[in-house]
């Protein structure tokens, strides 16, 4: 499920949490959501969601479903799903995603390549449908 | 039947002055038990092998937080075994998780409970269940001082609680040979959580820029190191120092505990 700025400041829902001024090196694989505050070198891989929180540096290949950037990343990012750069996020290295939105002020340096959705998962409802709502 | 070890130094010699009314209690609710006094808590493994018997329904510690421990730490090898408590520190801290305030509700459960099944690890060569704290230790005096008070309020000197940076040790974490973790450590918590299987949940305050940081972590296995020697904590007893290595492992041990319903707060008759 898509993650508004607000759950970012609730770690309730995270299965790991790198707290500002902590220093992570290696593999990290989790299940759940995770939060990285501090630094991280390495690779990540997440079968959930991703936030990298404002004061963040992570150097790594990343993977996971949903990706939220509002630090500084160095390395490549799959995003199953979304990525997110938001207006404090920087990304340096090439991006792989379904959907892509960048903030105005987050800086991507790279290519971005474009995931097809799978036919199975509209993203969107049909037109016809809002129009008819519209008419009534 | 139930096999009573009991801790007599424990709680200040609190069993010398509860031993009658114990007594009482246990008899009035119709609890059969025999009782057993722990003189050395070395000698635990030994008391197990000699009284347990095919008719002991559980082994109860009747003690503080070494008598737990020490007993957990012995009934690891038995398959099945349920474990009790009857806490007679005011400190017993898995009493206390479990519901168990008094030693009049240890033994109440006895007569009345449900089976919990708590998960295991091993520090070092002992198990545990619960929770550990690994903490830098801090000068009793300065614990005290930083504390607020009427009386500190009353002279003005109640002070906001900063953390100071000799409170914070140097810290590295292996997690599982996958992943280290560096940090200024204040505290760490490590725990299971139902749904996790034997992966224990690892929650670090940590010290960056005068403010307090929380990081939270999960892993089998756990090397601590540290610049200085610290306590790991279980319950209130210091049972190991770092550097440590902390392993959740897949056994259980069953724990009699309060029935949920009696937890529940009582409703108001309208």
């Amino acid at each position: 499920m898509a993650k508004d700025r607000k759950d970012f400041a609730d770690p309730s829902h995270l299965d790991t949490l790198i707290g500002k001024g902590v220093v992570v090196e290696g593999r990290l694989a989790s299940e759940g959501d995770v939060q990285i505050n501090g630094q991280f070198n390495g690779e990540l891989a997440v079968n959930s969601d991703l936030i990298i929180g404002e004061h963040a540096k992570v150097k790594a290949e990343i993977e996971a479903n949903n990706v939220y950037v509002a630090g500084e990343v160095e390395g490549t990012i799959t995003a199953k799903e979304k990525l997110e750069i938001l207006e404090t996020g920087r990304v340096n290295g090439n991006v792989t995603s379904q959907a892509l939105s960048i903030e105005p002020g987050g800086i991507l340096k790279g290519s971005s390549e474009m995931q097809e959705v799978s036919e199975d998962q509209p993203t969107a409802k049909p037109t016809f449908e809002v129009e008819e709502e519209k008419a009534e | 039947m139930y096999l009573l070890l009991v801790n007599p130094k424990a709680g200040n010699q609190r069993y010398r002055r509860i031993e009658h009314p114990l007594n009482l209690m246990l008899g009035k609710l119709d609890i059969k038990y025999k009782i057993v006094l722990i003189e050395d808590l070395t000698n635990t493994q030994d008391l197990l092998k000699h009284h347990i018997q095919a008719d002991t329904e559980a082994v109860v510690a009747v003690g503080g937080n070494g008598t737990v421990n020490t007993i957990i730490d012995a009934l690891a090898d038995y398959e099945n075994m349920p474990f009790g408590i009857i806490p007679t520190s005011k400190t017993n801290h898995l009493a206390k998780t479990l519901g168990m305030t008094s030693w009049q509700t240890g033994v109440k459960v006895l007569a009345n409970h449900e089976i919990k099944h708590l998960r295991l690890g091993r520090i070092g060569e002992r198990y545990f269940a619960g929770s550990l704290v690994v903490s830098p230790k801090r000068h009793l005096l300065a614990s005290i001082f930083e504390k607020r008070s009427l009386l500190r309020s009353f002279i003005g000197a109640n002070l906001k609680q900063k953390p100071k940076e000799e409170h914070n040790v140097a810290c590295s974490l292996n997690l599982d040979n996958t992943v280290t973790v560096q940090c200024q450590l204040n505290t760490m918590e490590i725990y299971f959580q139902d749904g996790f299987g034997k992966k224990m949940k690892i929650h670090l305050t940590t010290l960056s820029d005068q403010k307090t940081q929380d990081s939270i972590f999960r892993a089998n296995q756990l090397n601590i190191s540290s610049s200085l020697n610290m306590p790991v904590i279980c319950g209130n007893e210091t049972v190991a120092n770092t550097p440590i290595k902390i392993q959740g492992v897949s056994k259980t041990l069953p724990v009699l505990t309060m029935p949920v319903s009696e937890k529940l707060p009582r409703r108001r008759s309208i």
